[in-house]
């Protein structure tokens, strides 16, 4: 097949001489570098700007300071300490459940459920399972004082914060194993199975050693994803077991220390950048199990009974606690009060559409100004990255992944610190809100972009150039439409991803422009645990009811053929 | 319209996948670029179309330079190898494609859509979407889409190598039919040896990103430049030989220790030079034992009904000869001794 041989080659049109015709296609491509420099490599320069030329000339003052209190050094210690355990404890989960649904010759009914259910935590909203854990274990909870009557078990710290990191992180760690585990070619576990491997042995020798890049790949990224989480510790650590995304938001919202704020940052910053090379370098590594190709379908193989039985059980106990944990936000939404007027009401939703109706509506727009935008830019990004040979293709796809990857917490500080001045003065208006939704969730677009580029045939682009087309027009006639099913569920998901943002735009809010989960902060932060509970079941209901609808619109324009390359 | 390469070379990264090619393609010529996988065919192809810029070298389209005009303003229409239909149009406006993009008015293109489908027996089709039509008609419809738009060139990447057999062989007929009703300039890239030789006007035969020879197929295949063009162009036996005696119309040679004369001299040889001789299987005769110019033992046989092949085997000489019509002529059996003679008048030299 001398078609496949060239698709090896290079699935690239190269253009590079005609750049000069195609005015337009120039023009876009330097506004989204220049804007990619403004809103993605600007701020977070600025935060070592702060941090090592405070007042223009180079100083380790402010670093060293840090480094020298107690107080950041321990910040530093826990937020590494948990992410630790829970990147571990994720991976062990995230790979229990991806065996068995990817191995295990279960029902398709359970195969169905189970990864349903595994991927449900994916789509909480921030303080969802933080609130509930307080909700269950906490001095008031209704397993701790209600079932067991204890009043002395701690849910605040370490131990809360491992289990509900843990509970929203382990999907990731799944869909990662489970993308790496469909993509080992089946046949190379027949073979040592036709050889006389047991199934263990074929575990242990063959499957095990083939998923490990997705095991590093996804202790990386729960451990990173940990690492910047601020809604849980927010509510579970507090100030008894400082993290460091916490810190830096006290540092600047309480205690009014930017500059402090802006070096915690940078102890957040340093590690995840360490990771995201890291992670490059492993994804970049091309190893021999990807050479395989796309990934396969399932390849469940016949298991003992022991085997089976086991793995099932522990798959149906962790889907246990996650559906416990979402039932009880549920209950406590529509609960009086918790644990001591256990009536059902609609009062807190009232109070929500009282109060908080016009944060949920600023919020929506504010996404929904965002999310059309930034998928626009990431599809776009993509059709650089598969179809042209653009020098500045790997700045712009590292830059915005860079952006993506980060913690909010010093995305939103760098934003703070490089928007409040002339002559970008756009703290305080939606500006700068928008903006740091679009910056951010490019790379879901590209991610999209880049997955369905790869399945057209370039040629089919190359026929409509041919046929008279610039590369505006074959973008318009022919990549848009074939791209667009991938291009509308990116969409949802940016959209979904703006919704329920936090972490960076504590730091970006201003009395002008309302943010939902800003809402919900402020009514946990005066104990209104009641409410915030309400608060969190809408969100979580809008967010399904938005996933829902694109499954279906897709599903509805989703009509064109995908396999087009030949 | 005529095309032009002049010393045109593509670099990528580490490999020079077209090396110095220079090439002339006159006005309504059907041209083959015929060569290996791997050898730079598609990659010519792709610099005339434009979605290749040289690393150096020119390209003239009707005798103007169009290194830096960009594709979709050279007027070329490529056909694909894997057709690069429009999945998401229906067979109508994929062919209306390129009269859109030129501006034509609704009627006009509905005229000239209708023109070439009724040419390339697409008509009840044009509703379709392409994943709807068989593999011929999926082609028909790559061909009516770039000839709809008049181009000045035909472009074809291995269009019929997704066909099967039979359909491929009922095209290659139709298409150089359709090419010469048109009198298209046309370019065709080819690893199929039967086809460039079934269509061509002239073959350009390529190995390794260089132009090997270029030629009509009757000089291709009969008079090959090199030995490599004597490989790929169907089979041969390559001998050793010396020339001995020329003379203005004569040559004697030494080949396999015997001399043999030739009532041809050929050009740029002298006395003294070693040559090898291109046997093609088909002019060697099969004679009875001590009746021709050797004898050699059958090693082995294959019979394909048409003709039979024979493997002649001695001490330190192999050779290769086909015998047609195997029924009237009779078969010989595997270890049985037979004499051979060559067709002096087929022997073709080149240098070794
Ligand atoms: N885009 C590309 N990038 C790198 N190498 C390429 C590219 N396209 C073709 N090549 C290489 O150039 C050589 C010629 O390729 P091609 O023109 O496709 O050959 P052919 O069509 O004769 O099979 C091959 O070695 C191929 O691997
Ligand atoms: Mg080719």
């Amino acid at each position: 097949m001398p078609s496949m041989l060239y698709k090896l080659g290079g699935n690239v049109v190269n253009t590079e001489a005609k750049e000069k015709r195609d005015f337009f296609f120039n023009l876009a491509v330097w506004l989204l570098i220049g804007s990619i420099l403004l809103f993605v490599v600007y701020p977070l320069a600025y935060i070592f700007i702060e941090v090592f030329f405070p007042e223009g000339m180079p100083t380790l003052r402010l670093f060293g300071e840090i480094l020298q209190r107690h107080y950041f050094i321990r910040g530093f210690i826990n937020s590494v300490k948990v992410a630790t355990v829970v990147a571990s404890l994720s991976v062990v989960i995230g790979y229990l459940f991806g065996y068995t649904v990817t191995r295990v010759d279960i029902t398709r009914r359970k195969r169905k459920i189970f990864d349903l259910l595994a991927t449900l935590p994916i789509l909480s909203p921030p303080f969802l399972l933080a609130l509930s854990a307080v909700l269950l274990l906490g001095y008031n909870g209704l397993i701790t004082k209600g079932l067991l009557g204890i009043t002395d078990f701690s849910i605040y710290g370490f131990k809360g914060l491992v289990i509900v990191e843990t509970i929203g992180l382990f999907p990731i760690a799944y869909l990662t194993i489970k993308g790496t585990l469909q993509s080992i070619d089946p046949s190379i576990e027949d073979a040592a199975s036709s050889l006389g491997a047991t199934r263990w042995y074929v575990f242990r020798k063959v499957t095990l050693p083939l998923s490990m890049t997705g095991v590093a790949n996804a202790f990386l990224l729960t451990f990173s994803l940990s690492m910047a989480d601020f809604g849980n510790p927010m509510l579970l650590a507090g100030s008894r077991f400082p993290v460091l995304s916490v810190q830096a938001y006290f540092q600047i919202t309480a205690q009014f220390h930017i500059d402090k704020g802006a070096a915690v940052a940078l102890l957040l910053l340093l590690p995840a950048l360490a990771i995201f090379f890291i992670q490059q370098k492993i994804i970049h590594s091309r190893s021999y199990i990807t050479v395989t190709g796309k990934p396969s379908s399932l390849h469940p193989q016949p298991h003992s009974k022991l085997a089976k039985g086991i793995l099932v059980t522990l798959c149906i106990v962790v889907l246990g606690i996650v559906a416990v944990f979402y039932a009880t936000v549920l209950w406590g939404g529509f609960t009086d009060i918790w644990m001591i007027n256990h009536v059902f009401t609609f009062k807190h939703f009232a109070y929500i559409w009282e109060a908080g109706r016009e944060y949920l509506f600023d919020t929506l727009i504010l996404a929904g100004i965002a999310t059309p935008i930034s998928g626009i830019i990431g599809i776009f990004i993509a059709f650089l990255i598969i179809r042209t040979k653009l020098r500045t293709n790997k700045f712009m796809e590292m830059s915005t992944m860079l952006n993506f990857f980060l913690p909010g917490t010093v995305v939103g500080i760098g934003y703070m610190l490089a928007f409040n001045r002339y002559p970008l003065l756009l703290s305080g208006t939606a500006y700068i809100i928008i903006l740091n939704f679009i910056f951010r969730y490019i790379p879901v677009g590209i991610r999209s972009g880049i997955s369905i580029l790869l399945q057209i045939d370039p040629s089919i682009e190359e026929a409509a150039m041919n046929l008279g087309a610039n590369r505006m027009q074959t973008f318009r006639k022919i990549t848009m439409p074939l791209i667009s099913p991938a291009f509308f569920s990116g969409l949802v998901y940016t959209f979904e991803r703006s919704l329920t943002a936090i972490s960076a735009i504590v730091f970006l809010v201003s009395p002008s422009w309302y943010i939902f989960t800003v809402f919900i902060l402020d009514e946990l932060s005066i104990g209104r645990i009641e409410n915030a509970s309400a608060a969190v079941v809408i969100l979580f209901i809008i967010i399904t009811a938005f996933i829902w609808l694109a499954k279906f619109v897709t599903r509805k324009m989703g009509e064109i053929p995908t396999e087009i390359s030949t | 319209m005529s095309v032009s390469l002049r010393n045109v070379t593509k670099v990528f990264k580490d490999v020079i996948a077209v090396d110095n090619v220079s090439l002339d393609v006159k006005d309504g010529e059907f041209l083959t670029l015929l060569g290996p996988s791997g050898c730079g065919k598609t990659t010519t192809l792709r610099i005339v179309a434009g979605f290749e810029t040289p690393t150096s070298g020119e390209i003239f389209i009707e005798d103007r330079k169009v290194n830096d005009i960009p594709p979709y303003q050279r007027n070329t229409g490529m056909v694909f190898q894997s057709y690069a239909l429009f999945p998401h149009l229906s067979v109508f406006e994929n062919i209306a494609f390129g009269l859109r993009l030129k501006g034509f008015s609704e009627s006009e293109i509905k005229d000239k859509v209708r023109r070439v489908v009724e040419m390339l027996g697409l008509a009840e089709l044009t509703s379709r979407n392409p994943s709807q039509l068989s593999g011929g008609q999926q082609q028909r419809v790559a061909l009516a889409r770039a000839l709809v738009v008049e181009p000045k060139v035909l472009l074809l990447d291995e269009p019929l190598s997704n066909l099967d057999a039979k359909l491929r062989m009922q095209m290659r007929v139709e298409l150089r039919k359709l090419q010469q009703s048109l009198s298209i300039t046309s370019i065709y890239v080819t690893h199929d040896q039967s086809e460039a030789m079934s269509m061509a006007d002239r073959i350009v035969v390529m190995n390794e990103g260089k132009v090997q020879q270029v030629g009509t197929p009757w000089e291709i295949y009969g008079k090959p430049a090199n030995r490599f063009v004597a490989d790929f162009i169907g089979r041969v036996n390559i001998v050793d030989a010396k020339i001995v005696e020329m003379s203005d119309e004569s040559t004697i040679i030494e080949m396999l220790g015997k001399e043999y004369t030739i009532d041809f001299t050929p050009k740029g040889f002298s006395i003294g030079d070693e040559v090898l001789v291109i046997l093609r299987p088909e002019s060697i005769e099969i004679c009875p034992p001590g009746g021709g110019d050797m004898d050699l033992t059958v090693d082995r046989r294959v019979y394909l009904g048409a003709s039979v092949e024979y493997y002649l085997k001695d001490e330190d000489l192999s050779l290769m000869v086909t015998e047609a019509n195997p029924q009237h002529k009779g078969i010989h059996s595997e270890g049985e001794k037979i004499g051979i003679r060559f067709l002096r008048d087929c022997m073709h030299f080149i240098r070794s």
